[in-house]
């Protein structure tokens, strides 16, 4: 007998259910446009739109304008990312483990987080010109945020129990937080890092957008400029997979480091 | 069994004449939104070696803010607090502790949980020269084959006689015991107890448990330090004779019977004051 409450959609498997979904959505998307309920230059057709991913994808894999412009912006959110870890995991700790952190440095990022960053695209472009630079400093200043707040709770969030029997141990301030504290705050990390992935990839973005140079960026702004919506869309589509992308690499690693966090087997005793 | 080949505690334990724990006239109290609660009033005991304590209380009498004095994780408010003939402060070197958690870390194995104290008083290549005595210990609490297992694939009560083989392996002198088996279910609890009462007699440790449960009490203790609330104060001691080698069929006998009463008589005694004063 199934249980009650398992509606239809809870015994339809995922793949199934999304690949389904998806038809539907692009089938009325198509017909909404056809029928002529959205003028085409509001929002282009599916089909001419899969047509411009078509090309943008094509012109990628050939190494044409669309890679020359995606390496750049891959660059940036990648540099964005890998300075927003570190910069980020070192101030969590700071604000999780020394005074100076919590009282002096723990304020100021407050006070940053309330911030509007994104209006600092411009700033960043006047300080540091078109290049790589404005770019990455904008992706870090926007991605290293989750990274520092995750490190942060994860440092502090240590099983009071598991301290104490530290404690009994006679162990230092670093072997706590070298054989407790660090491991205890690894899935926190990741779980910033994850979100940094995303955010530093926006963050690139934004400071294309206004800081000229090289990028898929310029591409979107251009392709919006002469009304080519589908490529818009095409290019929306691209980076949505890359980060995808990225954010699953960023899952793989971590369900190798932090392998305890898979549910276990508990037997019970005899 | 390997119990034989388990190295002797701290040589010269013998040559200290006089308790091993002394606690005398210890006050403390804590400070919250400006107002003083008095967690332990006026407490004198003494622990003599090789002697099982129990401080038996409701919640709230400091039983467990007791046990951390001793263990050097709090400090007493005034009065002396000794271990081993010296003034407690910091963590005294001849303590091991366990909680009612297992607290096991769920990123190492049960031999490297079990080797953690070793690493941290001597560093990694000392863990890995104790390997024999983690699997001494293992065998001694019916852990066998279990050391390369990590902690999530055992049960509760597994995991508890893991962390008593993590407490075991600095072979600490006295054994501090913080309901370690609160969280375990009746039966695996008994066993439990009467494991860890064969173990520290065989291996000729002192041990203070705390406990709210009355019959346990009885069952562990040579001697019962009965305590009540508000302030946390000893409120009298059951001195329980009964043989050793004891195992849960002893808990139907009249003797057990009567200790039990007695504990509770002194409870609630010690409950009237309270509610009196």
């Amino acid at each position: 007998m199934t249980h009650s409450s398992d509606s239809f959609l809870d015994r339809v498997p995922s793949p199934v259910l999304i690949g389904g979904s998806l038809v539907v959505l692009l089938a009325v998307w198509e017909g909404v446009v056809r029928a002529g309920l959205v003028p085409e230059l509001v929002l282009p057709r599916a089909s001419d739109t899969a047509v411009a991913l078509y090309g943008v994808l094509a012109n990628l894999f050939s190494g044409g304008t669309v890679w020359t412009n995606y390496r750049v912006t891959l660059q940036e959110a990648g540099l964005g990312l890998l300075f927003a870890g570190i910069i980020g995991f070192v101030v969590g700790a700071l604000i999780a483990e020394t005074a100076f952190g919590r009282r002096v440095i723990q304020p100021y990022m407050v006070a940053l987080y309330a911030a509007p960053k994104v209006a600092l695209a411009p700033v960043f472009v006047a300080w540091f010109g078109f290049g790589l630079m404005p770019k990455v400093v904008m992706a870090v200043t926007i991605a290293f945020f989750p990274v520092m707040v995750d490190t942060a709770a994860g440092l502090s969030g240590v099983d009071e129990d598991a301290d104490k029997m530290f404690a009994t141990m006679r162990a230092n301030r670093w072997q706590r937080f070298f054989l407790l504290k660090l491991p205890n705050a690894l899935p926190f990390v990741f779980a910033g890092l994850k979100s940094a992935a995303v955010l530093s990839l926006i963050g690139a973005l934004v400071a294309e957008f206004s800081g000229g140079g090289r990028g898929i960026g310029i591409l979107i702004q251009t392709a919006s400029l002469r009304f080519q919506l589908d490529t818009v869309f095409a290019h929306v589509i691209l980076l949505s997979a890359t980060a995808f992308a990225i954010y699953w690499a960023i899952d793989w690693v971590e369900r190798r480091i932090v392998f305890w966090r898979k549910a276990g087997f508990i037997p019970t005793e005899a | 069994m390997s119990v034989v080949a388990y190295p002797d505690p701290q040589p010269g334990r013998d040559a200290a004449p006089g308790p091993l724990i002394r606690i005398e006239g210890v006050n403390r109290t804590f400070t919250r939104d400006g107002k003083t609660v008095t967690a332990l009033s006026d407490v004198s005991i003494t622990v003599a070696p090789g002697e099982f304590v129990v401080l038996l209380g409701p919640s709230g009498c400091g039983k467990s803010t007791l046990l951390n004095i001793i263990a050097g994780l709090l400090p007493a408010t005034s009065g002396l607090v000794e271990v081993g003939g010296q003034p407690v402060t910091g963590i005294p070197q001849q303590i091991g502790m366990m909680f009612q958690k297992a607290t096991l870390l769920p990123w190492r194995t049960i031999r490297e949980n079990i080797a953690l104290p070793v690493q941290i008083a001597q560093g990694r290549k000392a863990a890995r020269a104790a390997q024999a005595r983690v699997d001494d210990l293992l065998d001694l609490v019916g852990l066998r084959g279990f050391g390369d297992q990590w902690p999530n694939e055992l049960s509760g009560g597994m995991q508890q006689r893991a962390a008593i083989c993590r407490m075991l392996v600095t072979n600490p002198e006295i054994l501090l015991l913080d309901e370690p088996f609160g969280a375990l279910d009746e039966f695996t609890r008994e066993h439990m107890n009467m494991q860890m009462l064969d173990l520290t007699h065989r291996l000729g440790r002192t041990a203070v448990l705390v406990t709210h449960s009355i019959a346990e009490a009885v069952f562990l203790a040579d001697r019962i330090v009965v305590m009540s609330a508000r302030p946390g104060r000893v409120a009298g001691v059951v001195d329980v004779k009964l043989p050793r080698g004891r195992t849960p069929a002893i808990t139907t006998s009249p003797e057990f019977q009567s200790y039990v009463e007695q504990a509770r008589q002194v409870l609630q005694d010690g409950h009237s004051a309270e509610m009196t004063g």
